[in-house]
């Protein structure tokens, strides 16, 4: 329910909150070589990174959606034991600083990993692969689709899905028809923070799928490659990556993520 | 060190050690190589230093002395993470200097780049104009250009001034 009255006792630490974040994007805005923005946006590596980080944080979001939001059903609807358990470890990867995420990764599906050495077996390459990027981006970023679905389903009436049962319907139509329409603005929630976290994922990146132009170079990392030779340009492709974010969250509106 | 000195911050830099490029196995190289030109066999997971920072320029200065075209895996920002991908078994190798091979204390092997093809980085030290303890700033400078410390560098592997 929105309200149309400031409260005026919320209205300075709302305040403090908004400069906090407003004002290193000033900061940005203001260091930009607006002058030579033209030369340094049409560069190659620009373009790749833009288009492979959005590939890749996009793959992250479909993935998080086909794994987190089965695994929040079962935690928001099935007692297991050690769902507390379950629920703590989901957290984790968002605890882990990503760089050790990257590592674990490795110690898990690199060539001699836990996993890796099965999959290097059967051929398949994780590390250093564009698959390899979706993958560190998915850990980092599965977290937040899972608490999002898990408290999205928690907030449905049990109810409306037993009064479909009592008429009829069958576990999959249940779920299409009743639960997801009442569940959907959690998920469309969920799906731009686990996006934007996807997104912005440096550390288990360059840990993990490593740092080749083209294939796992994604945005973030071409910042920071920049930003040791050419500060400048770091700053560009920074803003570019905002203002792309802005534009596409823009794009779905409080309709999407509110639900109103 | 060059942005410092047109600016006149520091005094006049001197050379304390060099430093030299060395491949990084793993124990036992079980990939059989033996220089810059084994580097580009097709299969072989090799990672460099991305060429923005020094080591990564090195190499690619190296690989082009050797006539050699490699396309790393991977373009680490660091000689350590690069290292690491070896050590870790990630990668087949990577080139990093003499001294981080011998810091590795056995998880890596060296395979040595003869002086034709390799390149020799310098490290130079300056006594900054402002600061406040003068005396102890260039009393260390002389401990480690021609005093003790070069003993020191010498035993990490340093190679001298």
């Amino acid at each position: 329910m929105t309200r149309r009255r400031l409260p005026r006792g919320l209205l300075v630490p709302a305040l403090l909150a908004l400069t906090f974040i407003a004002v290193p994007l000033l900061g940005l805005l203001q260091r930009a070589p607006w002058s030579d923005l033209g030369a340094q946006v049409s560069s190659p590596a620009v373009g790749q990174a833009l288009g492979l980080s959005l590939r890749c944080s996009l793959s992250a979001v479909g993935l998080s959606l086909a794994i987190g939001v089965p695994l929040a059903w079962l935690l928001a609807r099935v007692q297991f034991p050690g769902r507390s358990l379950v629920r703590a470890l989901v957290t984790l990867p968002m605890v882990l600083p990503p760089v050790v995420g990257g590592v674990a990764l490795l110690y898990a599906f690199g060539r001699k990993g836990l996993l890796g050495q099965i999959l290097d077996h059967w051929g398949i390459t994780l590390a250093f692969t564009t698959n390899g990027a979706v993958l560190a981006e998915t850990f980092v970023a599965l977290p937040f689709m899972v608490i999002s679905a898990e408290a999205g389903f928690r907030q449905i009436d049990p109810r409306y899905e037993e009064a479909a049962a009592t008429l009829g319907a069958g576990p999959w139509r249940r779920f299409t028809r009743v639960t997801l329409p009442l569940v959907i603005s959690s998920l469309a929630a969920g799906a731009a923070l686990t996006w934007a976290r996807a997104l912005g994922e440096f550390g288990a990146t360059i840990t993990f799928a490593g740092n080749l132009q083209g294939s796992t170079q994604t945005m973030p990392l071409a910042v920071y490659v920049a930003l040791e030779s050419n500060p400048d340009v770091a700053v560009v492709m920074s803003l570019i990556l905002l203002t792309v974010s802005v534009v596409i969250l823009v794009a779905l509106r409080d309709r999407w993520l509110t639900g109103r | 060190m060059q942005k410092l000195v047109t600016a006149g911050l520091v005094d006049p830099p001197r050379i304390f050690a060099r430093n030299k490029l060395e491949i990084a196995v793993a124990p036992g190289n079980p990939k059989g190589i033996t220089g810059l030109a084994d580097l580009a066999r097709p299969g072989l997971k090799v990672t460099l230093e991305d060429a923005s920072v020094p080591a990564g320029r090195y190499s690619r200065e190296a690989f082009f002395k050797a006539g050699v075209t490699v396309k790393p895996v991977s373009n680490l920002l660091d000689v350590k993470s690069a290292l690491l991908t070896v050590t870790s078994g990630e990668a087949d190798a990577t080139i990093v200097y003499v001294t981080d091979v011998a810091a590795a204390a056995g998880k890596a092997q060296g395979v040595t780049i003869p002086d034709t093809q390799n390149v020799v980085a310098t490290y130079p030290i300056a006594v900054v104009k402002a600061g406040k303890n003068q005396e102890a700033a260039k009393a260390f400078v002389d401990y480690l250009v021609s005093g003790p410390g070069q003993q020191v560098l010498a035993g990490h592997g340093f190679l001298a001034p």
